[in-house]
């Protein structure tokens, strides 16, 4: 599962606190890395769709903390780094797992792809920026 | 109104005679998706190979035919009549300096007659060809690569047992580009790594597409997603895709295969094989094990498009997770043995899950494209399931038997989403005729039953 999915996933348990069955917990034993062609405009348009927090704690929980991104950061960058992180880094197969708790279901990571470099997410830029069809980044 | 008539330009839209129902919400979807509109001017006879269509430019003829499955080819329509005086007469009326850019003396070009439910011999054609004489081709003929094709279309109507001596409709026109038939071969469902029982034909799951109005960049989503099939005609229009299925073996690529002569699924049966096969691999966004009665999905609009074959539960069984209190049993439940328990899930629940589904998840204009099976004597219009969020877009038939049907049924979200929605479609009184699609298996197989006893009846006298 790629971790954009994990962040469109909500536990279909009923009956939970309010938010509490969003984001599912990640014990990212075993992470892969597959490549995926980049797509500049597909990635600027899912961006209004995320969960921004959720997010960088699963980038976060599979990988190396996010570190800033240097100042000049430009908005390709943001966005390829994006979609790595997206639609690159999951686990391997489909959904599977037990439901560990009442938290919802516990993701499972297979494989970390060996010699691949770990994802960096960087800071959402905090700036309306135009992005392709008159697209904008979200302010977070 | 006269000034924008006559900003659009004549084309003629050839169709193939096969899923005639579904052709015009197609070329509809499309024109929208092009940025043009399908008016009531538009001169279409339903159930003609032959359309004239209105569209302002030929870049959007061009983008018309790049989706389309059901039209063939489209010409630029420079004359049309009723008999063969009528069409030259016409053709005389078309502006010449709209004629010449493409009759240049430096330019190469060939005529090609295409005659409907008519065979025409060599020496008819070239006695066509040549009554053409008075239009200016300064051209060089060059049959096998020419620049400019010009066809001349003969219309012989639509009955094959009353073939008429001389055509009811011809037309003449500059071919502009094709369609995507060739697809439907491309696609086929034959030659598919990963299929299953009911796996959709490849020209359906395009017009799926079609009526859906997948684009680039769309997030597609297949909440039934079997082995796959809708999602890749999604895929190879741009759009990433994801689906989900209760059916644990399906997405896993596990236990019996649905073809002949192989008893096993193979190890690398699965969608993204599926989409790989095809080169649409970068597509793939996830396939998950999932009960479509219980959304998963975060709250909020995330999809484009909800593109879907409900199981009917003539060949693919209608289930969704049991309850808890049933789950407790089977707490041997682990991850190496997954089990998911399932129980019945009615025809008319899954359909009130489905729209409810698409009202909360699909983007505003987004839309919904499903199969609604039918059991045809006791089919009436109210019995399409509705939702306020939800607007019927269009309803085409496809027969199954003499007595059962499905209909693709495409509907729009033209309205927000807000939770007193979720349960209205009780209060408007019309959840009782929904009904009536529980029983659909037992009508569907009692009128088998009955047919097969009369069947072997019949034998016997």
């Amino acid at each position: 599962m790629k971790l954009l999915t994990h962040n469109l996933l909500t536990s279909h348990v009923r009956g939970l606190q309010p938010g509490a069955g969003f984001p599912f917990h990640i014990r990212a034993s075993e992470v892969r890395v597959r490549s995926v062609p980049f797509n500049a405009a597909f990635v600027a348009r899912l961006l209004p769709r995320l969960h921004w927090e959720a997010l960088l704690s699963a980038a976060e929980s599979v990988t190396l903390p996010p570190q800033p991104p240097p100042p000049d950061d430009a908005e390709e960058e943001f966005l390829l780094r994006l979609h790595h992180v997206l639609l690159e880094v999951g686990g391997g197969g489909p959904f599977w797992g037990e439901r560990s708790s009442f938290w919802g279901w516990e993701w499972k990571c297979l494989l970390w792809g060996g010699g691949v470099d770990p994802p960096v997410l960087g800071s959402p830029p905090l700036l309306q920026v135009e992005v392709g069809e008159g697209l904008t980044f979200p302010q977070f | 109104m006269a000034a924008a008539s006559a900003a659009l330009r004549r084309y003629l839209l050839l169709l193939a005679q096969e899923h005639l129902e579904f052709r015009l919400p197609e070329i509809a979807s499309l024109l929208s998706l092009c940025g043009g509109q399908f008016s009531s001017q538009q001169e279409v006879r339903v159930n003609s190979p032959f359309w004239i269509l209105s569209i302002p430019s030929e870049e959007m003829a061009r983008g018309l035919m790049k989706r389309t499955v059901c039209a063939k080819s489209i010409f630029e329509l420079w004359g049309h009549g009723k008999s063969a005086g009528e069409l030259y007469a016409s053709l005389k009326n078309y502006p010449m300096d709209k004629m010449l850019p493409y009759l240049q003396p430096d330019s190469t070009y060939k005529i090609h007659i295409h005659t409907f439910n008519k065979t025409l011999t060599q020496a008819q054609k070239i006695k066509k060809i040549d009554a053409l004489e008075f239009l200016p081709f300064n051209g060089k003929v060059n049959l096998k690569n020419p620049e400019h094709i010009f066809w001349i279309l003969e219309d012989y109507g639509t009955d094959p047992n009353n073939v008429p001596e001389e055509p009811c409709d011809l037309y003449f026109g500059r071919w502009i580009a094709d369609g995507q038939r060739e697809l439907i071969e491309s696609y086929s469902v034959k030659k598919r790594h990963f299929i299953g029982n009911t796996s959709m034909d490849a020209c359906l799951s395009f017009i799926m597409a079609n009526h859906g109005r997948v684009k680039p960049n769309d997030i597609v989503y297949d909440p039934f997603v079997g082995t796959g099939g809708l999602l890749i005609s999604s895929a190879h229009f741009g759009a990433y895709v994801c689906g989900t299925d209760i059916d644990y073996n399906t997405i896993h690529g596990l236990g019996k295969a649905s073809r002949k002569n192989q008893k096993w699924r193979g190890p690398d049966e699965n969608i993204r094989a599926n989409l790989r096969q095809y080169g649409l691999e970068k597509y793939y966004l996830d396939a998950l094990v999932s009960d479509s009665s219980r959304p998963i999905w975060r709250k909020g609009t995330l999809f484009d498009a909800i593109i879907t074959d409900p199981p009917y539960g003539i060949r693919e069984a209608t289930r969704r997770t049991g309850s808890q209190k049933e789950s407790v049993k089977s707490s041997e439940r682990s991850t190496e043995n997954h089990i998911i328990i399932s129980s019945s899930y009615h025809l008319s629940d899954i359909f009130f899950d489905l729209l409810k589904f698409a009202a909360e998840y699909l983007v505003m204009g987004g839309r919904l494209v499903y199969w609604l099976p039918i059991y045809r004597p006791e089919y009436t219009e109210e019995i399409i399931p509705r939702h306020p969020c939800l607007k019927l877009i269009s309803n085409c038939e496809q027969m199954l038997s003499s007595h059962t049907s499905r209909r693709l049924i495409t509907m729009e979200k033209v309205k927000e989403f807000k939770d007193q929605d979720q349960n209205s479609y009780l209060l408007d009184g019309q959840y009782m005729p929904y009904k009536g699609h529980n029983s659909f298996r037992e009508k569907y197989f009692s009128g088998v039953t009955k047919r097969i006893a009369k069947e072997e009846k019949d034998n016997q006298k």
